[in-house]
């Protein structure tokens, strides 16, 4: 049931959730698709000992999800899991071997973006540790940015953040470097289940 | 021109060739995703972006409206002055020590860093160029890459000077490092500054697009956040927006998005501190004036991709501290002209030499160029040798009637050197050689009076007067393909004139020509230039400068030789005289970049079956007169770039050239010591009507 980096093809993907997986992919972004609670904390322990982190920081997860999470990563890897809101005077000492886990809200799939509206705890998971990964639900990929617009009216957000790729900069002799002040390395998944609804 | 600067900036090879070649690859890479991009999103944004111009007035008051009633606190500044004063008392009043800035140009044009320091508030830039730049005490030199005129190993001294710190230079241990050191600097600021790249009215909100993430960290972490935008960076709704943050990055760097996309505003979601404060700072200083200025209006339009910098050909040679004010390059004249002044613009308009090519990529069609003339032809400051150049055609004339005293000055030292003294033309530069007579003598009255014409031929002053060999032989292509061609006595097209800003002369030339033109085209004749500048004075630049009906019809009938063949003459096909081992270089001439979408002359060798190799550097660097003027006001830098395109050309390993151009030609000849020859010749060869080295004068 899992897909993971480089092997996207799974039996029975929509075609949109494929693209949109390319997309990221192009955009240097590790990729899965998962059907089942269990095969989305395999890929998540995966990559976290993959990259080698300690810390694992949850932000804008339902609660079921982050208890599903915290289960895990307490229980197997050894990693120590803290939660945005918590944690919050602690997390700016968590730069690095940290994994923040976020929930995004949308994705673009023409561009491959990961939209966060107006949560400040996904922002943080996905902006200050080394690692990031997003959780998405595949219905939740639109075709391109206009699609937002009636989502914007509708829910005035009062921020947005698009993500699409890691940090990187090519401001020396234009050289590509990848980590600047955000994550170094970010992951997505996709699940074909419903994530908040996880108890 | 300040002499020194050029000098200074000459000598700086290895900073030339850095800056080279980042442009050429940033160029590439945003012509190749252009290519990609479907057209819908460029109408989308040339039509949000105009809009938002036509209505400013307005998008501001509902900005204000917007922001107000998300909670937040919106200032609109009349002047630079204003909007300092606003950010510095904010700043003393909230007893603020540290200020984190995401990169920011607006806040360079009021120079703000510098109000802050001097009320002993630190200011530190967080974006990699800009932290780069402000620890060399220096100004961005490229808009979207601050710090590209510096070397790795210039950077890694700076930094271990600076912060005593023991770099490699190597780029990622010099990143590294920065992201080390800006950490502590996030942490300890109270207020974060951001410039906009959008300002979205309908919500009161702004947009950043960043790749760094540091964008992200200041929108973050301090207490107050502080957005200083533009005025002319506001769209009404968020599909304007969207309008420009698909295209935005395209036409920047060739990506279709930035690795972040931020939005914030009054209610941002990233204030986890207890009492978040937001302010809009929307700054006019100039902009609405500009925006009932016929000339600078357009201008307005411009979404910052600075892909007219990485295309412009003295640009790339001078860099952005020469060519440039806070904001540099093309862009930085119109720009310098509305923040600054009209004497401040012409400063730095001297080092355009209207090669149009910033118009060709510009994702927004900002005509640079012809405002350009028009800030060169306002201000003061043209010199003697400029109108003398504007006489080109007298010259040519007089050399038509006396070509072997001409081609003897041309080749004698002594009088080279005095051309040089008394004209300011370089002794080094090749001159193209007289033929002696002129086209309209060869043809005749025939062709001068004839009414039954389906083409009209404009020859322009070299085909004209210099070598009417090619003149001739354009006519000769055209009756074998069946078209009956007439060429009526026209003046050259005035490029000079526009070029060097005496815009009332080009007025009259361009009056005249359309007067000769004006009766073919309402009769549905086709106008046809094998000069590509000819044809952008025809279909560009007449409309702009006279403004009327008739220059429209003209504008409206004019072809270029190759486009009209390649589109009409289906029959054409491969001789195998001249082909296959015949390996031509394409060399595509900047005027006919922007006239003929496309490839029309590369598509026409290949269907006459040459093997045809091209490469898209922008400019061979001659841009007509200019290229051949006197040392560092021309001839010096047209060579710099002429050098390193004749590199590119070699580098194929091509034997030959083609190109339109007559003055491409004289530049392309001279550095890679190649034969240049007119795309007609190797027409006419397939075509049997002459082998393409018979009759060859010049090229
Ligand atoms: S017309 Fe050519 S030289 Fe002038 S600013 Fe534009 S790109 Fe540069
Ligand atoms: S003038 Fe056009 S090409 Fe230049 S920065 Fe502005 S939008 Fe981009």
């Amino acid at each position: 049931m899992v897909g993971r980096e480089g092997e996207l093809v799974v039996a029975g993907v929509r075609p949109d959730v494929k693209e949109f997986l390319e997309r990221c992919k192009l955009n240097g972004l590790q990729v899965a698709y998962v059907r089942s609670i269990e095969a989305l904390l395999s890929v998540l322990t995966d990559w976290a000992s993959g990259w080698g982190v300690r810390w694992i920081i949850l932000g804008g997860l339902s609660k079921g999800l982050s208890e599903k999470i915290r289960g895990e990563f307490t229980g197997r890897s050894g990693c120590k899991v803290l939660e945005i809101g918590d944690a919050e005077t602690e997390i700016g000492e968590l730069r690095t071997s940290s994994l923040g886990v976020f929930r995004a809200n949308a994705g673009i799939k023409e561009t491959g973006g990961l939209v966060i509206f107006d949560n400040w705890a996904s922002n943080l998971a996905s902006l200050i540790p080394e690692y990031s990964v997003a959780l998405l639900e595949e219905g939740e990929i639109l075709q391109d940015y206009w699609m937002l617009t009636p989502v914007i009216r509708q829910t005035r957000p009062g921020g947005i953040v698009i993500i699409s790729g890691p940090s990187s900069t090519s401001d020396i002799e234009l050289t590509p470097i990848i980590g600047v002040h955000g994550p170094v390395g970010c992951g997505c998944i996709v699940a074909g289940i419903e994530l908040d609804e996880q108890v | 021109m300040s002499r020194s600067r050029i000098v200074d900036a000459l000598e700086k090879k290895w900073e030339i060739d850095t800056r080279w070649r980042s442009m050429l690859t940033m160029h590439l890479k945003s012509r190749e995703g252009i290519a990609r991009l479907q057209n819908r999103y460029l109408e989308g944004i040339f039509e949000s972006r105009r809009r938002a111009v036509e209505n400013l007035e307005r998008l501001v008051a509902l900005t204000v409206e917007s922001v107000k009633r998300e909670g937040g606190n919106v200032y609109v500044a009349k002047t630079a002055e204003d909007a300092r004063r606003y950010v510095v008392s904010l700043a003393e009043s909230r007893g603020v020590k540290c200020v984190i800035k995401s990169k920011s140009m607006t806040t360079e044009e009021i120079d703000l860093n510098n109000a802050l320091l001097s009320r002993g508030i630190d200011v530190i830039e967080t974006d990699l160029g800009e932290r780069i730049v402000q620890l060399a005490g220096q100004r961005p030199s490229h808009i979207i890459a601050p710090a590209v005129h510096l070397s790795r190993e210039e950077i890694a001294r700076l930094v271990n000077e600076k912060k005593g710190a023991d770099l490699p230079h190597q780029p990622e241990a010099i990143t590294r490092f920065f992201r080390q050191d800006l950490w502590s600097d996030f942490k300890r600021a109270e207020m974060g500054i951001t410039g906009a790249n959008v300002v979205v009215a309908e919500t009161g909100q702004v947009v950043l697009v960043t790749n760094e993430g540091n964008g992200r960290l200041v929108t973050a972490m301090p207490r107050i956040l502080v957005s200083i935008a533009g005025i002319e960076k506001i769209v009404e709704t968020w599909d304007d927006a969207f309008n420009v943050l698909r295209v935005l990055p395209v036409s920047a760097v060739g990506r279709d998005t930035t690795s972040y996309i931020t939005v914030i505003g009054p209610r941002g979601m990233s204030r986890h501190v207890k009492t978040p404060e937001y302010h809009m700072v929307l700054l006019d200083n100039g902009r609405m004036e500009a925006s009932q200025d016929p000339w600078l209006k357009d201008a307005l339009r411009c979404i910052r991709c600075a892909a007219c910098l990485d295309i412009c050909p003295t640009y790339r040679i001078l860099g952005g501290h020469v060519f440039g004010d806070i904001y540099s390059g093309p862009m930085g004249v119109p720009w310098t002209a509305i923040t600054k002044s009209l004497k401040d613009a012409s400063g730095i308009a001297k080092y355009c030499v209207s090669c149009s090519l910033c118009l060709h990529v510009c994702p927004v069609q900002i005509d640079i160029p012809i405002t350009i003339s028009w800030i060169k032809h306002a201000s003061a400051g043209k010199t003697l040798r400029e109108r003398m150049l504007t006489m080109y055609e007298f010259y040519a004339v007089l050399g038509s009637r006396l070509p072997r005293l001409f081609n003897w000055l041309q080749g004698s030292r002594v009088s080279r050197r005095l051309m040089e003294g008394l004209l300011g033309i370089d002794r080094r530069r090749l001159m193209h050689r007289f033929r002696g007579g002129n086209l309209y003598e060869v043809l005749g009255e025939e062709y001068l009076r004839r009414r039954d014409a389906d083409i009209v031929y404009f020859p322009d002053t070299f085909a004209a007067y210099i070598d009417w060999g090619i003149g001739l032989l354009v006519v000769r292509v055209l009756e074998a393909l069946g078209y009956t061609v007439a060429v009526p006595r026209t003046y050259g097209s005035g490029m000079p004139s526009i070029q060097y800003g005496f815009l009332l002369k080009a007025k009259r030339v361009a009056e005249k020509n359309v007067e000769k033109l004006k009766s073919y085209a309402e009769a549905g004749v086709r106008i046809v230039c094998s000069e590509p500048t000819a044809a952008y004075c025809l279909r560009e630049a007449y409309p702009k400068i006279l403004n009327t009906p008739s220059s429209q019809r003209v504008s409206e009938s004019t072809w270029e030789l190759t486009n009209l063949i390649a589109t009409e003459a289906k029959s054409l096909s491969p001789n195998t005289e001249q082909s296959p081992n015949t390996y031509v270089f394409y060399h595509h001439p900047c005027h006919s970049r922007l006239l003929s979408p496309g490839r029309p002359s590369e598509d026409l060798l290949k269907r006459i079956g040459l093997n045809v190799a091209t490469v898209d550097y922008g400019c061979c660097g001659i841009a007509g007169t200019w290229g051949m003027r006197r040392g560092v006001e021309g001839f010096l830098i047209s060579a710099e770039i002429g050098r390193r395109v004749a590199e590119i050309i070699l580098g194929t390993g091509c034997m030959e050239i083609a190109t339109e151009s007559s003055v491409c030609a004289q530049q392309l000849g001279q550095f890679t010591g190649l034969k240049v020859r007119h795309t007609i010749r190797y027409i006419a060869h397939s075509l049997g009507i002459q082998h393409r080295d018979e009759g060859v004068l010049n090229f």
